[in-house]
C-alpha cells in the first residue's frame, strides 16, 4: 500500500517549520478556522502536476511577509520502499516560476504518478457547489477523474483549448486561408473526439462501480452519470472512429460563419455538461439538497478511488477538507468505505473532534493551532 | 537612474530574447567596467553586422552577400530544398554537415495567437523556385509542435501541385534516449514509423 509516512514543511504559508509523522490509514487534523488545516492539505496536493488544489501562483505559497522560498519534503512509502520527495519552485531565466521536484535529493525526468504511482484525490468545501455552478466546473471535475485514469487527458485538453482559440482568431481575419482553417479544424475534431471518448470511458467505469459494487453496500445511495452535449448526441450511435471525427469536422465547417460573428466555437466537448441522477429520488443532482449533493460528490470520489485501487492497483492519497459538515448516515458510510474498506491513506480536517467519533481507533488525530501541529 | 543612458542600455539589453532585467543589469555593468575588452569589440561587431549582414533573397538565410554562400555554392545539390522554421534550425543542420542541398527559411510558424499568418511567412520565393521546375524534393524540417504541424499541412496544400517529392523528418526515439522516458505520442509515432532491420 502506497502512503506518505511523513511530511516536513518549511516556510509554507503559516506552517513555518513543521514535521508531521503520518499513519498509513486515516489522519485527522483538528483546528479552529485559519489555523492552517487547509494549508497542510494544499502542500500535499502539490504532489500532483500543477499548482495544487487552490491553483495559486507558486511564489505566493511562502510564509506571509517572508520572501524565502517554501519547501515541502515528504517520505513516500511504496511497498516499504521509502522515497524522499521534495517540492519547491524556481525562477527561470525569463522570469517564469516553475515547480521543481527532487527525488531523493536529485532532479529527475521521472514523473511522480507514472514512475511512483502517486495519485492525490481531493474534496474541498467549494466542490459542494458542483451541481449549481457553471458547466465548466463539472467538466473539469470529470476531466480530473479521467486524468487519474489516463494521464494523456490533460495534455489533450490544453492543446484542444489552444486550437479553439486559434480557430476563433483565424475566423476573425477577413480573408482567412482555407487550408489553414481546415488543418486546425482537423486537429480540433481529432483531439475533441479523444476527449469525448476519454470522458465516456470514465463515466462508464463510474456507472459500472455504482451498479455492481456500491449498490451492495448499506447506506450508500447510487447515482447514474452521463455526459451530454450537441456533438455527443450527433456521434452517439456511431461506432466507427473516423466517421465520428468526420461528422465533428463537418459540424465545425457548418458553424464557421456563425462562430465568426459570435467569436466562439459553438460545438465540441468544451460545451458538454455532466448530468447526475440521484437514483433514490430519481431526480437531477442539482435539485437535491445541499447535504445530498455533497453525498453524491463523495460517492463519485469513492468510485474513483475504488477504480484506482482495484483496476489500476494504485492507492491514492485522499484529502478531505472540512468533510464533516452535513454529516448523516449516508455520508458517514461513504467516509467509512474510503477509510476502512479501500485501505488507503486519508487526510481529513475539521473543527471539532466529536464529528470524527465514527472513525476506527487506528486513526491518528492531530491538533493544529496557529500553524503548529501536535499529536493529540 | 531612470531615463539615464545606463537605464536605456539595460532596457535595450533586457529586450533581447532569453534575458530579463536582472541579467541585463549584470551584462550592462560588465560591459561598462570592461570597456576595452568587452564593450568596444561588441560595438565594433554590432556596427559591422548592421552594415554588412543582409537577408538572402532566395532562401531567407543571413549572410554577408545575397544570395547567401549556401545558395551560391555550386557543389550543393540544387534539386532538394530543406524547409526550416528559423535560421537557428539551418545552423543546426549545417553544424552536422550531412545535408548538401539548399535551404528555405520560413521565418516562423503559423500561429493566429502570435499574429503569424500566411503573409508573414517567407513563402513567395519558395513558390518561385518551385515554378522554375528545378526542384525535385522538398524536405519539411519543421518542429513537431502543433504550429509546426499546421504550417506543414498548409504549405503542403500549396505546393503539391508542383509535382515535387514532399518528405518530412522522422519522429521517434532520440539517440541515447531510453524508451521508458518517452511520452505516449512520441512512442506511438516511433512505433508507426518502425523500420526493417534486415
Amino acid at each position: 500500500m502506497n502512503h506518505l509516512s511523513s511530511i516536513q514543511l518549511n516556510n509554507f504559508r503559516n506552517l513555518a517549520k513543521q514535521e508531521i509523522e503520518l499513519c498509513n490509514s486515516t489522519n485527522v487534523f483538528i483546528g479552529a478556522n485559519g489555523s492552517g488545516k487547509t494549508n497542510l492539505l494544499e502542500s500535499i496536493s502539490l504532489l500532483e502536476p500543477g499548482r495544487g488544489f487552490k491553483k495559486k501562483s507558486l511564489e505566493t505559497l511562502s510564509e506571509f511577509k517572508n520572501n524565502n522560498p517554501w519547501i515541502v519534503y515528504t517520505k513516500y512509502n511504496q511497498n516499504n520502499n521509502v522515497t524522499g520527495i521534495s517540492i519547491t519552485f524556481d525562477k527561470t531565466s525569463n522570469g517564469l516560476i516553475k515547480k521543481r521536484i527532487l527525488i531523493d535529493g536529485n532532479t529527475t525526468k521521472e514523473t511522480l504518478e507514472k514512475n511512483y504511482g502517486l495519485k492525490v484525490v481531493w474534496f474541498l468545501p467549494e466542490m459542494e457547489r458542483l451541481f449549481i455552478g457553471s458547466p465548466s466546473i463539472r467538466r473539469n471535475f470529470v476531466d480530473r477523474i479521467s486524468y487519474s485514469f489516463d494521464s494523456s487527458v490533460l495534455k489533450n485538453i490544453s492543446l484542444y483549448k489552444k486550437l479553439i482559440r486559434e480557430r476563433s482568431l483565424i475566423l476573425k481575419q477577413n480573408n482567412f486561408d482555407n487550408a489553414w482553417i481546415d488543418t486546425i479544424e482537423d486537429k480540433i475534431a481529432n483531439l475533441g473526439y479523444q476527449i469525448i471518448i476519454s470522458r465516456k470511458k470514465t463515466i462508464t467505469i463510474l456507472n459500472q462501480i455504482f451498479n455492481e459494487i456500491l449498490n451492495k453496500k448499506q447506506n450508500i445511495n447510487i447515482c447514474k452519470l452521463s455526459i451530454y452535449g450537441t456533438i455527443e448526441e450527433k456521434i452517439n450511435e456511431i461506432i466507427d472512429d473516423n466517421k465520428s471525427i468526420a461528422i465533428f469536422k463537418d459540424e465545425l465547417i457548418k458553424y464557421r460563419e456563425e462562430d465568426r460573428i459570435k467569436g466562439l466555437c459553438s460545438i465540441g466537448p468544451h460545451r458538454s455538461d455532466l448530468e447526475v441522477i440521484y437514483l433514490k429520488n430519481q431526480v437531477d443532482a442539482s435539485l437535491c439538497s445541499t447535504g445530498q449533493q455533497k453525498e453524491i460528490i463523495l460517492s463519485i470520489l469513492l468510485c474513483q478511488c475504488y477504480c484506482l485501487v482495484k483496476k489500476f492497483n494504485i492507492s491514492p492519497i485522499v484529502l478531505l477538507d472540512e468533510v464533516c459538515s452535513h454529516l448523516d448516515d449516508n455520508t458517514r458510510s461513504i467516509l467509512l468505505s474510503l477509510t476502512g474498506w479501500l485501505n488507503i491513506q486519508v487526510l481529513m480536517t475539521g473543527t471539532d473532534k466529536n464529528l470524527f467519533s465514527f472513525l476506527s481507533t487506528k486513526s491518528k488525530f492531530f491538533v493544529i493551532n496557529n500553524g503548529k501541529v501536535k499529536n493529540e | 537612474m531612470i531615463g539615464s543612458e545606463i537605464d536605456n542600455l539595460i532596457i535595450a539589453i533586457a529586450k533581447l530574447p532569453g534575458l530579463g532585467r536582472r541579467s541585463a543589469q549584470r551584462i550592462a555593468l560588465h560591459l561598462l567596467k570592461n570597456k576595452e575588452f568587452s564593450l568596444h569589440p561588441l560595438v565594433k561587431s554590432l556596427q559591422e553586422a548592421d552594415g554588412k549582414i543582409v537577408d538572402c533573397v532566395d532562401c531567407g538565410n543571413i549572410d554577408m552577400t545575397s544570395p547567401c554562400s549556401i545558395c551560391r555554392d555550386h557543389k550543393r545539390d540544387k534539386k532538394s530544398i530543406c524547409l526550416v522554421q528559423d535560421i537557428s534550425d539551418l545552423w543546426a543542420f549545417e553544424r552536422t554537415g550531412f545535408y548538401k542541398g539548399l535551404y528555405h527559411v520560413l521565418g516562423g510558424a503559423l500561429s493566429a495567437i502570435d499574429g503569424i499568418g500566411i503573409d508573414e511567412l517567407n513563402l513567395n520565393s519558395l513558390i518561385n523556385k518551385l515554378e522554375k521546375k528545378q526542384i525535385k524534393e522538398v524536405i519539411f524540417a519543421l518542429g513537431a509542435t502543433i504550429e509546426g504541424q499546421t504550417t506543414s499541412h498548409v504549405i503542403v496544400d500549396k505546393i503539391q501541385k508542383y509535382n515535387v517529392e514532399i518528405t518530412r523528418l522522422a519522429q521517434g526515439v532520440p539517440i541515447g534516449g531510453e524508451v521508458h522516458y518517452l511520452d505516449e505520442n512520441t512512442l506511438n509515432a516511433a512505433f508507426q514509423a518502425r523500420k526493417k532491420i534486415t
